[in-house]
């Protein structure tokens, strides 16, 4: 087998981070240099601004991320089109909370391990078969678990629920592939023999008012939802190649959870 | 790549064959006597029962063709058990032409009438469990029950044994998302085509799971219509031919296409 494109390391490299009881998100302003700037080759255009490499079709998203307070964080996402696709934020506790990151060249998905999970998310996708300049005017995502006025809406907390451009706006929606029959039954992602399956993150996006597949999320899967938030799990990636990925604490759809690639 | 077991034609080799201008269905068993026994290796116990090459898990089913009329055809889908999946029929215009699908693990018989006649039976590829893991790798299916009344015939609909008992259900992965506003089809933003794996989840022990994939089959666009071929790619340098068969779309947003070459 070839390493699909969207778990190869040399396409996307990727890194886990993880700090302990954080109490003020200028810990995390501090550190996300580090990991996008430092370790992927993200760009700093200006203060707590950070924009991923162009990919070869032109594709990039920007992160600009503003410390409300200690505890709140608000991050705004948008295109290399310059379109804001979401301005959302995401919040740790008074008395600390361990925050992971999971960066890679094209995504940025930071968790704040709340009783709760609140997750911020940015991406663009991995488009094959298609090229990555066909999809350049739709295939960045980007979610946060709360709104600007710092509600919690219900519309960031699950796996391929994200913000895209639409058409003529931005808009939230639902957009995962996951574990369905014909039937509309949810079924457990797990074969006869009890053993599990992953598989890529695929999402869809609204192309003159019809849902279309964009594309698959790098380094990130979809899992049974018997798996445990924060499980790591090892899954092979190629006939002789492993990797590690951890459940996010997405709340489940269907039966399917998400999983990021953390070694 | 490799090529997954369920498309490999060294794996599970293939042969496909028309026949146009049909006035009795006996024409049918004839055909599927040539392509299954001489050139697929199946076996034909008894008369018109035609049994698929035991596996080196021992699997296998049989079909039992039998002629009810000039036009209309029963086939009787039995395990490795000898346990009865299905009893159905299907019809054949006079004149009339049928496809035929076949493999080392399967058979699919698409009749061409107005609305295509569709049978099919099949050994599924189980990987990436092992072949021997359990016993619920037979599906099969047609257009019309023994009484020739056409129900519940969409793509995706197969007879299992679903914990114990032989059950009609909808099996196929839905490859479209459930959400509004709109179905996800098998294209992308740019209108590439996509092509998925025909796997269907079957009831083990109360518990609904992945059972395994149809062999050289895969679900294309439900927008294509039957009789359209398409010639996707099944590894790095390969491609194969897989034309379109029967069978209503509706809710699965996709539709079943067998290999042709």
């Amino acid at each position: 087998m070839t390493k699909p494109i969207v778990f190869d390391e040399g396409v996307c490299p990727f890194g886990f981070r993880q700090d302990l009881t954080m109490t003020d998100y200028n810990t995390f302003l501090t550190n996300i240099s580090t990991e996008l700037v430092t370790n992927r080759g993200w760009t700093n255009p200006s203060s707590n601004l950070y924009q991923c490499p162009a990919d070869s079709g032109g594709r990039w998203i920007d992160i600009l991320f503003t410390r409300i307070t200690a505890t709140d964080l608000e991050c705004r996402v948008r295109d290399q089109l310059g379109r804001t696709l979401c301005t959302r934020r995401i919040q740790i506790a008074v008395a600390g909370t361990n925050v992971n990151y999971y960066t890679g060249k094209f995504y940025c998905i930071i968790e704040s391990l709340q009783t709760t999970s609140e997750i911020f998310q940015a991406m663009i996708t991995e488009p094959s078969p298609d090229g990555e300049s066909d999809m350049a005017f739709c295939s960045a995502l980007g979610t946060g678990y709360r709104t600007t006025a710092d509600v919690v809406d219900g519309i960031g907390d699950q796996p391929g629920e994200y913000f895209g451009w639409e058409d003529t706006a931005a808009a939230n929606r639902q957009r995962l592939q996951t574990s369905v029959d014909t039937g509309n039954v949810a079924i457990p992602f797990i074969l006869v023999s009890g053993n599990l399956m992953y598989e890529p993150v695929v999402v869809d996006n609204l192309v003159a008012g019809v849902a279309r597949w964009i594309g698959q999320l790098y380094q990130s899967v979809i899992c049974d939802s018997s798996i445990a938030f924060q499980a790591d799990k090892t899954v092979m990636i190629d006939d002789a190649v492993s990797a590690t990925f951890r459940v996010i604490g997405l709340a489940t759809i269907n039966t399917n959870r998400m999983m990021v690639r953390k070694a | 790549m490799t090529i997954p077991f369920h498309l490999d034609p060294v794996q599970v080799p293939f042969a496909y064959s028309r026949d146009d201008g049909m006035t009795d269905v006996n024409t049918i068993i004839s055909t599927i006597r040539s392509l299954l026994v001489t050139t697929l290796g199946w076996s034909e116990p008894t008369t018109a029962r035609f049994k698929t090459p035991v596996d080196a898990s021992g699997r296998f089913l049989d079909i039992l063709l039998t002629r009810i009329s000039a036009t209309n055809l029963d086939i009787l889908t039995r395990n490795a058990s000898a346990v009865t999946v299905c009893e159905r029929r299907i019809q054949i215009s006079n004149p009339g032409s049928v496809e035929y699908y076949c493999n080392t693990f399967g058979v699919c018989i698409n009749s061409l009438q107005a609305t295509p006649e569709r049978f099919e039976a099949h050994v599924l590829d189980q990987a990436p469990d092992l072949q021997s893991d359990n016993s619920l790798y037979v599906a099969s299916h047609g257009y019309r029950n023994t009484s020739d009344v056409a129900d519940a015939v969409d793509t995706g609909r197969y007879f299992m044994i679903d914990n114990g008992a032989a059950t009609l259900a909808a099996r196929s992965r839905r490859w479209g998302c459930t959400h509004a506003p709109a179905v996800a089809d098998l294209a992308t933003a740019v209108g590439s085509l996509l092509y998925r794996d025909a796997i269907l989840r079957v009831n083990s022990a109360g518990s609904q799971r992945w059972a395994g994939r149809i062999c050289q089959c895969i679900a294309v666009n439900e927008l294509l219509g039957p009789g359209v071929e398409e010639k996707p790619f099944i590894d790095t340098a390969t491609g194969g031919t897989f034309k379109i068969v029967g069978g209503t779309a509706g809710a699965v947003d996709h539709r079943w296409a067998f290999r042709k070459a």
